[in-house]
């Protein structure tokens, strides 16, 4: 007596088929299961058979062998619960053989046979459907995820029995309805018509977001750099639905999404705490989990009180910032989870906060802010082009109701300017002016006369570096592009200027 | 109150009893081998099952059938093992059930059956 049943298993991003074989044999009773399971796994011996029997069905006394192949991969999590549990009333002749050929099978199982959510249910259906199967029967609170990919049955079912049903005739009780409508619409719950005053900051945001350059804002506690962060994703391009299936499978593996949102339409806004630690960062553990940059694919990562950051979790975001992925290898496997990043950063000019602030003096040693400033590494700040001031508001302006634009209204300029990118970039592997490199910037990046000769001048008295000077092109390029103008004028130069602070040695003089 | 050896054999004559009640054709009873002894070999069902009756006077330290701890059952397990070995024409399942009784006095005791008690 031997049964088949199809099941998935996610590996990095991607998900793979898994065939559980149960055999029923006569001897000494027992259960067993092969194919390098876990823990979590193992335990599915305990859940099935208690579900099996409050489903009331006989639990076989036989020799229960389950076999989960491919059998050389490690297998963790309890999605298999479901699929062993089926196998074996499969293998009794309980569950016809025939429907299983065309569905993947996933579940988690509790004790009394209903079924509860997994982990990585849209990749699985994604594979499902490359691998040519009908549909796929999992959880109904994962069952909205997976029905963001067309061509495939999604079939939600509560419990061990509602399955049997499924599979014998083919009716689902409590069919979920997941009528898919592609909305892509984000709903931020902020605005940057919100902010009072911070024109400067404002401008120089929907350059970077325009852009996508990095940023890093400076300026004394409570002048507004983490309210202006919250609001940069607000102002960014909408998710095409590529990238919002990428942003949600690496949500999707790690459980994160909420059972009513079947594509994440937001982009992510991540805020990790300074404490976090390198593999929280980029991503670890004995089977590599995708860590804050990944889950800030697309998106936001804001990192709130950059100095106070461990010296290595911002040397490791090094390579993500440049390669727009991160490749994370342990003894067991080596995973690539994408990263692809826009990076915020805040600080305070000094220790105390109140360096180079106009009405309160700052407390500091000349050595302290230094000290404070060396804390962030150069080639750390060489990926940040955008470096700003963010200074303490006045009080008439803190009494004021807010006037500014609406993230909307920014939102489309900043749309404009990633069109011109795209057309720009045209067969090139890059996408919007912060990536550029040697080759591009010489051909994209025609100065003006007048632009040139206020850009020398700058260089010999800033003593700028050659990485700065390349810095400057870009955000030029970027301004320009905000104006519509194929040339960079001496306007657009001047501004990139200023938004060099931290290489003017503005606060280290 | 009894000793233990005649406690032993009061209850598996129960036990016994009861399994024939329940239409259990008895096929050996206090099977011995050098790896010990089993107390009744039963069978019902196309199930070849092996019993192992645990009888007490008292509760105070738990109930008969958790007398049948781990060690007790791997001892089953390599008695049901070796007697599979010597008697192997048979083409049935296998099955270990727990008959705990508890014996308060002369015809008044307790009876509870465990059937598949434990997997190998």
């Amino acid at each position: 007596m031997i049964a088949k049943v199809v099941s998935s298993a996610v590996l990095g991003i991607e998900a793979y088929l898994v065939d559980v074989e149960i055999d029923l044999a006569k001897g000494l009773p027992a259960f067993n299961l092969v194919g390098l399971p876990d823990a979590a796994v193992k335990e599915a011996r305990e859940r099935v058979r208690a579900a099996i029997k409050n489903s009331a069905f006989q639990f076989p006394v036989k020799r229960i062998t389950a076999n989960l192949a491919p059998a050389d991969i490690k297998k963790e999590g309890a999605a298999y619960d479901l699929p062993i549990a089926i196998g074996i009333l499969a293998a009794q002749g309980i569950v016809e053989e025939e429907s299983l050929k065309d569905y993947v099978v996933v579940g988690e199982l509790s004790l009394t046979g209903e079924l509860r959510s997994i982990k990585g249910a849209l990749p699985m259906a994604i594979q499902a459907k490359e691998e040519g199967k009908v549909g796929i029967i999992l959880p109904p609170s994962n069952a909205k995820e997976a029905a963001v990919v067309e061509g495939i049955e999604v079939i939600p079912v509560n419990s061990l029995l509602e399955t049997i049903d499924f599979l014998n005739n083919n009716e689902i009780k409590n069919r979920i309805d997941v009528n898919y409508r592609l909305d892509l619409e984000p709903d931020y719950k902020v605005d940057f018509a919100e902010v009072k005053g911070q024109a400067a900051a404002k401008r120089a945001l929907e350059i970077a977001a325009a852009g996508g350059h990095n940023v890093i804002m400076i300026g004394p506690p409570g002048s507004g750099k983490t309210m202006l962060a919250r609001r940069i994703p607000t102002i960014l391009p909408n998710l095409s639905l590529d990238e919002a299936i990428e942003l949600t499978k690496i949500h999707s593996i790690l459980g994160l999404l909420s059972t009513d949102e079947a594509l994440i339409s937001r982009r992510p806004f991540r805020s990790p705490h300074h404490t976090t630690s390198n593999a929280g960062m980029i991503g670890g553990g004995r089977i590599p989990q995708p860590g804050e940059v990944s889950l800030s694919h697309h998106g936001v990562l804001f990192l709130d009180e950059l100095p106070e950051f461990n010296r290595n979790v911002l040397e490791v975001l090094r390579q993500p910032l440049e390669a727009n992925e991160v490749t994370i290898s342990r003894s067991l496997t080596t995973l690539t989870y994408p990263a692809n990043i826009m990076l915020v950063a805040a600080m305070n000019p000094c220790p105390c906060g109140f360096f180079g602030d106009a009405s309160q003096k700052c407390s500091c040693s000349h050595y302290q802010v230094e000290r404070y400033l060396n804390k962030v590494s150069g080639p750390l700040l060489d990926r940040i082009d955008i470096h700003i001031e963010v200074p303490r508001l006045d009080p008439d302006v803190l009494a004021s109701s807010p006037t500014g634009e609406s993230s909307a209204e920014i939102r489309s300029r900043v749309n404009q300017v990633r069109q011109i990118q795209q057309q720009r970039f045209e067969g090139e592997e890059i996408n919007c002016n912060a990536e550029m490199s040697g080759k591009l910037l010489e051909e994209h990046c025609n100065l003006t006369k007048e632009g040139q000769k206020l850009l020398r001048s700058a260089i010999e008295r800033l003593n700028l570096s050659a990485r700065a000077y390349d810095r400057i092109l870009k955000l030029g390029r970027t301004i320009a592009d905000l104006d519509n103008e194929s040339m960079i004028e001496v306007d657009h130069i001047a501004e990139a200027i200023q938004y060099r602070d931290l290489d003017r040695k503005l606060f280290v003089s | 109150m009894l000793n233990k050896q005649e406690l032993g054999k009061y209850g598996e004559e129960i036990a016994t009893k009861y399994l024939k009640e329940n239409s259990y054709q008895i096929v050996q009873r206090n099977y011995r081998c050098r790896f010990g002894e089993i107390d009744i070999i039963a069978y019902k069902d196309n199930y070849l099952i092996f019993v192992e009756v645990k009888t007490k006077q008292n509760d105070k330290f738990g109930s008969p059938q958790a007398e049948v701890n781990l060690r007790k059952q791997k001892k089953l397990q390599q008695l049901a093992r070796y007697y599979i070995s010597q008697n192997q024409d048979q083409n049935i399942d296998f099955r270990f059930d727990v008959i705990g009784i508890m014996y308060r006095g002369v015809e008044d005791y307790k009876l509870s059956h465990l059937e598949n008690a434990f997997l190998v």
